[in-house]
């Protein structure tokens, strides 16, 4: 038996004997990853009644459900998708239209906290006179500043909530999945009138977004931008097809370059050449990103322009222990080619307040003790001691 | 009895009462397992030693109350055919990819279908990797699948033919 078979066997199992046992409303249960289904199931089986028709629709329902989230396969869909197994993309516009509308009468209790809870955060970060882009970018440095990203789904047995891929859980205990972000990035661009949509990609691995401004779509994905980076800001397809994929076909054209953010504030450079001074330079102001054009760059330039960014970036991660430097090219709205750079600087395990002196003197303390097998800390090897000091 | 078997029991008659339908089907002929008397516990003990991964794990096995849904994040297998199973894995999936799953299905003759269902499982977790964490999607690649007698096997990451002996030797092989 398949594994989408038997846990349909299991849920009908269970609404079944619910219902022998005279409860469950199963007709609006709504399930997600494995945990949820075993959850939805005993909540049937506790409280409600049903009839044969209202299980046979479940039951129907529930096989359809199965099937997609576990089949792995691309679907050329933007809602009811499963990521990772484990997390749906759902339709959330019954809340949005809400907002708009007034009426909450159609929403669950659910739906009507989560529409109190995005209603606060977006009178919280909007003000009135935003145009969509200054709206959008609100949301996007709220969203990448404020949430903390999970990781959780990674584990065999994940360990990520499955509430942490849906607006309400993302905007209760701000912890978030792909999907979390994803989906609660659009729920607040609908509520602002802003056209948007989830994307998935092809693996069923990932979600982000496509956000419509001045009648162009354009990519962004918070998840990957923690800390609000900019690095998947208001991308085309070009530029975001680097390191993701999805159905083309599908989902809008993104071809904008209109709010790319690092297009519009590259800084020209007269030649490659001046292209180390300007990193070297950015590095030591400590800016994480920025992005240069190169004026008149020819054809003939662009094995050296290749050769050279790839050698500034070894240079600076060969070099530096506690960064990471990316970068891609992109073209401005004349079709120049822009260089847009990304630099991250991993957290220190050193504790801020250990002062220099202090430093010196443990290390050299290792060094006498341990000698030829010791070796100069880079600041992040991973301990194994637990706790506090005093805690 | 499981809670689940317990439940799912008492669907499948509710169910020939409500439809009506479901003609009877003969009792399946079962080989005997012949390592049914094999600690699952001790041989996890015993292939974690061996295995030598250096993640915190997490251990799952057909003793728990929900076992059947742990089960199904990394096997298709149908879960009436398992005897039983355990499940080693790193406890922080963004950090490391081991795991090491080894199922002991109640027929023989079910082992090797169930070892060809964790080569789904291991492209999806390659496919999460490539997105979330690619320096450890290479981890996937060297993924060990094999079966002896009723176990089905998986092993990912850290030394998985010491892991592997460390079965053959438990098991009696």
């Amino acid at each position: 038996m398949k594994k989408s078979t038997k846990i349909f066997a299991v849920i009908a199992a269970a609404v079944i004997l619910a219902a022998a046992l005279g409860s469950a409303a199963v007709s609006a249960l709504a399930y997600r990853g494995i945990s949820e289904v075993r959850q939805a199931v005993e909540q049937s089986a506790k409280d409600a009644e049903t009839s044969n028709t209202e299980l046979k629709d479940f039951v129907s329902e529930s096989i359809d459900e199965m099937r997609s989230a576990f089949s792995q396969e691309d679907v050329a869909q933007e809602n009811d998708v499963c990521i990772a197994q484990e997390y749906w993309i759902r339709d959330t516009s019954a809340i949005s239209e809400a907002y708009k509308s007034g009426d909450t009468s159609a929403l669950d209790d659910k739906q009507k906290e989560t529409l109190k809870m995005a209603s606060d955060l977006i009178d919280e970060i909007i003000t009135d006179g935003m145009t969509d882009e200054e709206k959008e970018e609100a949301v996007y440095v709220w969203l990448t500043t404020k949430l903390k990203g999970e990781t959780g789904m990674l584990t065999v047995v994940p360990t990520s909530s499955a509430e942490s891929g849906e607006p309400f859980g993302v905007l209760k205990y701000r912890t978030a999945v792909c999907v979390g972000y994803a989906t609660t990035f659009r729920l607040l661009m609908h509520m602002m009138d802003i056209d948007c949509m989830v994307v998935h990609d092809t693996s069923l691995s990932h979600s982000w977004d496509l956000v419509k401004l001045d009648g162009e779509w354009y990519h962004l994905d918070c998840y990957f931008d923690t800390g609000a980076t900019y690095r998947h800001f208001n991308l085309n397809d070009a530029a975001m097809s680097n390191d993701h994929e999805w159905n083309t076909a599908f989902f809008p054209k993104a071809a904008g370059v209109k709010y790319n953010r690092m297009v519009r504030e590259s800084v020209a450079l007269d030649d490659i050449y001046a292209l180390p001074e300007f990193v070297a330079g950015k590095l030591k102001a400590g800016e994480e990103g920025f992005s240069c054009s190169f004026g008149d760059l020819k054809e003939e330039d662009h094995p050296a322009a290749m050769y050279m960014i790839t050698r500034v970036a070894e240079l600076i991660n060969m070099t530096y222990d506690d960064m990471s430097f990316e970068y891609y090219w992109t073209q401005n709205s004349e079709g120049g080619l822009v260089l847009c750079m990304f630099c991250r600087k991993y957290e220190s395990d050193i504790p801020e307040d250990l002062d220099e002196k202090s430093i010196e003197k443990v290390e050299d303390s290792l060094e006498k003790a341990f000698g030829d097998i010791y070796f100069e800390s880079d600041g992040y090897s991973s301990g194994g001691g637990f706790g506090e000091i005093g805690g | 009895m499981k809670r689940m078997v317990s439940i799912f029991a008492a669907a499948l008659a509710a169910m020939t009462l409500l439809t009506g339908c479901g003609a009877k089907q003969p009792a399946p002929e079962t080989t005997p397992a012949p390592q049914a008397s094999v600690s699952m516990y001790d041989l996890s003990e015993a292939m974690r030693s061996a295995w030598g991964s250096e993640s915190e794990l997490a251990y799952v096995s057909s003793s728990d109350d929900n076992a059947a849904e742990e089960l199904a994040y990394v096997t298709e297998t149908d879960y009436e055919k398992v005897d039983s199973f355990f499940m080693l894995y790193a406890a922080d999936g963004s950090k490391s990819a081991d795991e090491t799953v080894v199922i002991r299905m109640k027929d023989e003759a079910d082992a090797q279908t169930a070892a060809d269902t964790f080569s789904a499982h291991v492209k999806s977790r390659k496919a999460l990797y490539d997105v979330y964490a690619p320096e450890l999607a290479a981890e996937m690649d060297g993924a060990v699948i094999f079966t002896e007698g009723s176990f089905a096997v998986l092993i990912v990451g850290g030394n998985a033919e010491a892991a592997r002996e460390a079965f053959s030797d438990f098991i009696g092989k």
